[in-house]
């Protein structure tokens, strides 16, 4: 099951998905622009202000009932990274009509509500409302607060701080916290107007509903939207690893160790890379997961992810502060035996049935399409989970063994609880 | 079997002469399947009546006993499973253990071996000295997030007896505290008798 891909105006593109499958309609509406250490807290906060009231529904209790209306539907904010670029924007879930006494509709009025949220804000003086700004500020600062609450999120994200410094990449979706309360009413909403004008808009949608009604309901929710110079989604620059890696080690009161390595990709065989890292630690057969965890039982997790469209490669596992140099010999050791292209035929094709389950199952789930389908439009990497499925079955054990060969170590974090005086 | 149709769904529902419930629910437009097998033992469930005995066991074997069921004497069901491109997992809760795999091949087969490992127990004293070192990690890796010592600290808080409120993956102290493998292995193996592991507290749901 493939979205059909419509162009609603210039710049801005419908994923339309006909299916009877769900019982819930998927609507999603989302503002590309490239990922920038200067403005991303300011996309971070942006829906959430938003979210807070339009002018025909100017606070949370009058959406809400609005919502209510609608059988209970639901409208989130979402803050995404894609390759090099922040998504922002509302996904909306709603019954679907073959659910809903005397054939009412739902699709056209789910459709005003998110351009009324996105095109006409509540506002007074042509400013947001102050007290809307200040404590979705407030919010987005607790929410930054609260990443190392999750020691394995909050480790996997500094390797990424620190391996991609100076890059997009390395740019949190959230900013930062530093950022967040410079954000003035009035620089905001400044940065509103420019994002509307100038970002790629992307809308999925997953039911029942006719293509025709679909796009007619879309633009004539999104007719107020004035565009200006559309600035396209980045591609992701991609970058070679320094000659000795980067070793870096914080201290923190935690009692379980996390290890995050990074290696950066050099080839372009993607569905190679995929099978390479699914073998070397991608899922339950893996070579670190049979290693790593089974045989020397370093670790409860050790896992790696290829991040495709910037071509890096991944490791994250928590292990007991003392074991790291064991950790990190062992987690090389498996690479280098992936490398040498030492893997069993039970290995490939366990690897590869694994990816082709995933991509068959895509359709099952309004999200996932809804999440690939953004990818597919923020990264450029245009391709039919049919397309990917064939590439994998073309891949040879050689093509895997090279894909492995170009990744080059770059950054090694790790987390512990140790004290350095102790050492 | 009784059939419902709420909202364009069926659900068959069976109970077989051992007790098994066993659910079925249809889904002819989705590419995958699942099937989950639960049972009703979880990691309060740390004293049991045995030809009229109590027994005690540690607590943290649930849990324990989760991680090594997927062991066969062929090798681990997990591996097997995945090499068909199913996607494995199985977790323990305070009063219930669940194993469940999702697939889009092979889905006979992959049942098969589900209700194969979760019914015959394999443990030798080496696979389960083995499987410390992996659960403490699991252990130490909740007792670093906030909510998991939230929700732990409240459960003993509101609950007057001890044991309903030890969380599943119990305390590493408390497996510290079996070091004696063998005494492991053996309480293991008696708790995964069919009584416990099977019959009439377990359900399962394939669905398609």
């Amino acid at each position: 099951m493939e979205p059909v891909r419509l162009e609603i105006a210039p710049e801005v593109d419908l994923d339309y998905v006909r299916s009877d499958k769900f019982k819930t309609g998927t609507l999603s509406v989302q503002l590309i622009t490239p990922l920038d250490e200067k403005t991303a807290s300011f996309g971070a906060l942006l829906p959430s202000v938003l979210r807070r009231g339009t002018m025909s529904h100017p606070d949370m209790r009058s959406l809400s009932t609005a919502l209510d209306l609608l059988y209970g539907s639901s409208i989130g904010c979402t803050v995404r990274k894609k390759g090099e670029n922040q998504c922002i924007g509302f996904a909306a879930s709603f019954i679907d009509e073959a659910f809903v006494p005397g054939g009412e509709k739902l699709l056209e009025p789910m459709c005003d509500l998110l351009g009324e949220l996105l095109l006409d804000p509540v506002t007074r003086n042509g400013r947001f409302l102050n007290d809307y700004v200040e404590s979705e500020k407030q919010n987005l600062i607790d929410a930054i607060r609260g990443i190392i609450n999750d020691k394995r999120d909050y480790a996997d994200l500094r390797l990424l701080q620190e391996m991609c410094r100076g890059e997009r990449y390395g740019v949190d979706k959230f900013g930062s916290i530093a950022r967040v309360e410079k954000i003035t009413n009035q620089t905001l909403f400044r940065y509103y107007q420019e994002l509307l004008s100038t970002a790629h808009l992307e809308l999925f949608y997953c039911g029942s509903a006719r293509r025709e009604r679909v796009e007619e309901a879309i633009s004539r929710a999104f007719a107020p939207l004035q565009r200006g110079r559309v600035v396209p989604p980045v591609i992701a620059e991609k970058k070679n690893a320094p000659e000795t890696p980067h070793e870096i080690t914080e201290r923190m009161d935690v009692t379980q160790g996390k290890l995050s390595m990074g290696w950066r990709a050099s080839t372009n065989d993607a569905p190679a890379m995929m099978l390479a890292n699914l073998i070397f630690g991608g899922y339950s057969n893996s070579k670190l997961f049979l290693n790593v965890r089974e045989k020397l039982s370093l670790c409860y997790y050790a896992s790696s992810s290829y991040h495709r469209s910037k071509g890096i490669v991944t490791v994250s596992s928590g292990i007991e502060c003392k074991d790291v140099e064991t950790a990190k010999r062992e987690i090389l050791a498996q690479l280098a035996s992936v490398q040498r292209g030492e893997f069993e035929d039970w290995e490939v094709e366990g690897a590869r049935a694994c990816l082709i389950a995933s991509l068959e199952s895509r359709g099952d789930s309004a999200g996932r399409m809804e999440e690939n389908a953004l990818g597919q439009a923020a990264t450029g990497i245009r391709e039919t989970a049919d397309e990917l499925i064939a590439a994998l079955r073309a891949v040879t054990n050689e093509r895997i063994a090279e894909a492995a060969q170009s990744l080059t170590l770059d950054t090694v974090y790790f987390l512990t609880g140790e004290d350095s005086r102790d050492e | 079997m009784r059939k419902a149709t709420p909202h364009r769904e069926t659900v068959l529902e069976k109970t077989l002469p051992n007790g098994l419930k066993i659910f079925i629910v249809p889904k002819p437009q989705h590419r995958k399947k699942y099937a989950f097998f639960a049972t009703r033992y979880g990691g309060m469930d740390m004293q049991f009546i045995r030809n009229g005995e109590k027994c005690d066991t540690p607590a943290g074997i649930a849990h324990y006993l989760e991680h090594k069921m997927f062991d066969t004497k062929d090798g681990n069901a997990l591996q097997v499973l995945s090499q068909n491109g199913a996607e494995p997992n199985a977790f323990t809760s305070n009063a219930m253990t669940g194993y469940y795999f999702d697939c889009t091949e092979h889905f006979e087969e992959n049942l098969r071996i589900l209700l194969s490992f979760v019914s015959v127990p394999y443990f030798t004293d080496e696979s389960v000295e083995k499987e410390r070192g992996i659960i403490s990690q699991e252990i130490r890796m909740v007792e670093d997030s906030p909510d998991w010592q939230v929700y732990e600290g409240f459960l003993p808080a509101c609950t007057a007896r001890r044991p309903r409120a030890c969380p599943s993956p119990e305390r590493s102290r408390a497996l510290r505290a079996s070091r004696r493998k063998r005494c492991m292995t053996a309480t293991m193996r008696s708790i995964a008798r069919p009584t416990w592991h099977c019959a009439s507290s377990a359900t399962s749901i394939p669905t398609r």
